[in-house]
């Protein structure tokens, strides 16, 4: 039963570009790689589980097919070294070296591949030793250059590229893929289920994927909706949040934070409640837009406190005291 | 000749396999545009006329003071002194000049063993009476090696030059950039661009319309490798038959459309909050926009609105502040709501002045 342990976004990862849902101009821009093995370097950039390692795997396997891949193609990810002197020997040994014969059947270029995913966690020295190195063996060798951020790849490797954004996946485009994997597995999917998916996962197929499967395993039904997306979530009940706009609408600042207390101790992360928090004010007709304003200002700030490593605690406490304030009547 | 053209790039390029003359076609196809179209005499190159003249200029009369390129990526300080090289020294080039660049070890050892060796030994065959050693991204070398540097650039003046490059000035150390004749190079002008672009699009024989010309152009903001990048990647990614036109470009990119920007600045100006929330965000969602990109493009907008200066000045500082904080990587839908906020603030203040 090796099935049910693999995790699913392994075992669904599309082998083909034609599978990847949603990103069509990379996709039609990688199928014209393919038909004239012509193609500048690639940075893929964009929110997680949008389909950037998948696009770049797929296309070196249908490049080179299953054996020339081996040598034609390296990857580094986050999790190996990549100092200024890997930088300088490996990636720089990789890309300078020739490249032999191609493989029958595929349309195997002449030049190498070379994978940097998760880029945007490599120092900006190892980035700039990159930059002529690039441009050198350009002939011999394509760099896929992949991240989150692109805001933390300095501008000369930025400009090297030919620059893809990977968009978080639609309500339907997530659907679909879900609704081939439920019955590839023999799930039928329920009420709310696709909403659910896609409210949780904020467009990231790879989360929307998990959601299912954890859902599926912990309640071992043959139908799965909504309710059960929800509960394996980890969204923080809505009634508690209600009742924290509730009491910050009448002043309360120390029912509303003790609130906000009870629901750090059950174990949410700070940026999940703050997140409900957010859209319940928003949508709370009884709320002026200056005083949303004034609210989600402050919010705003928390979001960037919290990257920075602030304490979720004191962040919460402080958004619940400006909300009190801002909602003075 | 292509063969010659390459080899100059790629001067500790690989040992190809011997190249049948199927190859070398194969070779260049297979070439990405900024690559294939790397200017290779100085007359190439785009822009930039004044010091590419003086350059010309120095470098025929044998003058050639030591050099110091500098300015943001993509503007041709490589090529430049590239062509200048292929000038002096032909089918020599690959003795007579010795490149570093960020990608070689130039700790202080390297600069005093390699470049005095390179400086000192002797020149052979060629007319130019020097040898030309060129660092490249020499704004990532330490401070220790760049005082190093300073002697040695004294000691061979009389058989070597030096071509420091870099994007950052500020990176160099004061002495050696007074040992430099310094010539900054800045983004391409529209038209220098347009030029190059078209030059490309008849060699490649490319159908695009003016408009997405112009879209390519603005969107390459002057680096004109990041232009060319743009070109060929909308080339590729192309549906159907017809010409490139701007749509394509814009959404290959995922960069918004001017209309894109209109339809969201009508929204946060018009919508109350919740709606706006929404609408902005669908948009967001349709056209696969980042809220940052939106937020530089809004801004331009503002600047362009009619409102009361007071307001137009909080709401700048506002998608400002947004803006920074995208870039630590904070939550999009978070952000956007911050957004919205700093515009319901503007409305009130513009009710408030037209009282
Ligand atoms: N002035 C120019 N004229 C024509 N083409 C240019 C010019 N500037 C840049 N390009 C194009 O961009 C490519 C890169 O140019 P180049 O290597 O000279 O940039 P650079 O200024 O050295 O940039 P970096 O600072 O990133 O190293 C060239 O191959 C060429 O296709
Ligand atoms: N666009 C997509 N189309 C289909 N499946 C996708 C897509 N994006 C992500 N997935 C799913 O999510 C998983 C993770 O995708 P991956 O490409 O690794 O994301 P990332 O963008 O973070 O590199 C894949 O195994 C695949 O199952
Ligand atoms: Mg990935
Ligand atoms: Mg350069």
């Amino acid at each position: 039963m090796t099935s049910t342990s693999q995790p699913w976004v392994e075992k669904y990862r599309p082998r083909n570009i034609n599978d990847v849902a949603h990103q069509e101009e990379v996709v039609r821009t990688l199928e014209k790689a393919l038909e004239t093995a012509n193609m500048p370097h690639m940075l893929f950039y964009g929110p997680p589980g949008t389909g950037k390692t998948t696009c770049a795997l797929a296309i070196c396997r249908q490049l080179y097919g299953p054996e020339l891949i081996k040598s034609r193609v390296l990857e580094l990810n986050a999790s190996d070294e990549r100092g200024i002197s890997v930088v300088r020997n490996k990636i720089k040994g990789f890309a300078s070296t020739a490249v032999g014969q191609g493989a029958p059947g595929y349309p195997s270029p002449p030049y190498k591949i070379l994978i940097l995913d998760e880029a945007d966690s490599m120092t900006n020295d190892a980035q700039s030793a990159l930059r002529r190195t690039m441009e050198t063996y350009s002939k011999v060798t394509r760099f896929f250059i992949l991240c989150n951020y692109i805001s933390r790849i300095i501008e000369p490797i930025a400009s090297r590229c030919a620059k893809f954004r990977f968009k978080p996946l639609g309500h339907e485009v997530m659907g679909d893929r879900l609704k081939f994997i439920a019955t590839a597995e023999g799930l039928t999917l329920g009420e709310g289920c696709y909403e659910a998916c896609s409210t949780h996962s904020g467009g990231d197929m790879r989360k929307a994927i998990t959601l299912l499967q954890s859902a599926a395993r912990l309640f071992g039904t043959a139908t799965i909706t909504g309710k059960e997306i929800t509960a394996v979530a980890g969204a923080v009940d809505e009634d508690q949040v209600a009742q924290v706009v509730a009491l910050c609408k009448t002043n309360q600042v120390d029912g509303a934070n003790r609130i906000i207390e009870s629901i750090l101790k059950d174990g949410f992360p700070g940026l999940q409640i703050i997140t409900q928090f957010a859209e319940r004010v928003v949508d709370d007709e009884g709320v002026s837009d200056a005083v949303k304003g004034k609210i989600c200002a402050r919010i705003a700030e928390a979001d960037k406190a919290l990257v920075d490593g602030a304490d979720e605690s004191l962040q919460l406490m402080a958004i619940v005291s400006t909300a009190c304030v801002a909602m003075k009547a | 000749m292509t063969e010659a053209a390459m080899d100059v790039d790629g001067g500790d390029a690989p040992q190809r396999q011997k190249a049948s003359a199927v190859d070398a076609n194969d070779a260049k196809k297979n070439q990405m545009w900024v690559e294939k179209y790397r200017p290779s005499k100085l007359s190439d190159v785009a822009a930039h006329k004044d010091i590419i003249d003086t350059i010309g200029r120095l470098t025929s009369q044998d003058r050639l003071p030591y050099l110091l390129l500098y300015g943001p990526p993509g503007t041709g300080k490589t090529s430049t002194i590239l062509a200048v090289a292929k000038e002096l020294y032909g089918p020599q080039f690959s003795q007579m000049t010795l490149e570093l660049n960020a990608s070689d070890d130039r700790g202080i050892d390297v600069v005093r063993n390699e470049i005095s060796a390179f400086a000192s030994t002797m020149r052979f065959g060629s007319n130019a009476g020097f040898k030309l050693i060129i660092l490249d991204e020499c704004d990532s070398m330490t401070k220790d090696a760049q005082f190093a540097l300073r002697r040695i650039i004294e000691k061979y003046t009389k058989h070597t030059r030096f071509c420091l490059i870099g994007n950052y000035v500020s990176k160099v150390i004061p002495a050696l950039q007074s040992r430099c004749t310094r010539f900054r190079f800045s983004p391409l002008g529209p038209n220098a661009v347009k030029d190059r672009v078209q030059f490309v699009v008849r060699q490649e024989n490319l159908q695009i319309t003016d408009d997405a010309i112009d879209a390519v152009t603005r969107l390459g903001a002057g680096d004109m490798r990041r232009t060319l990048n743009i070109l060929q990647s909308s080339f590729l990614s192309k549906e159907g038959d017809g010409p490139i036109d701007a749509n394509s470009v814009y959404a290959t990119t995922g960069q918004p459309r001017p209309e894109d920007i209109e339809a969201i600045a009508g929204v946060l100006l018009n919508s109350n909050f919740k709606e706006a929330v929404a609408k902005v965000a669908a948009i967001k969602q349709e056209r696969g926009l980042a809220l940052a990109d939106i937020v530089r493009l809004l801004v331009e907008y503002v600047f362009r609105l009619h409102m009361p200066q007071l307001a137009r000045a909080n709401l700048v500082s506002d998608m400002a502040d947004v803006e920074y904080r995208l870039a630590y990587v904070t939550h999009e839908r978070l952000q956007l709501m911050a957004l919205v906020g700093a515009f319901a603030n503007a409305r009130e203040a513009i009710v408030a002045a037209a009282k």
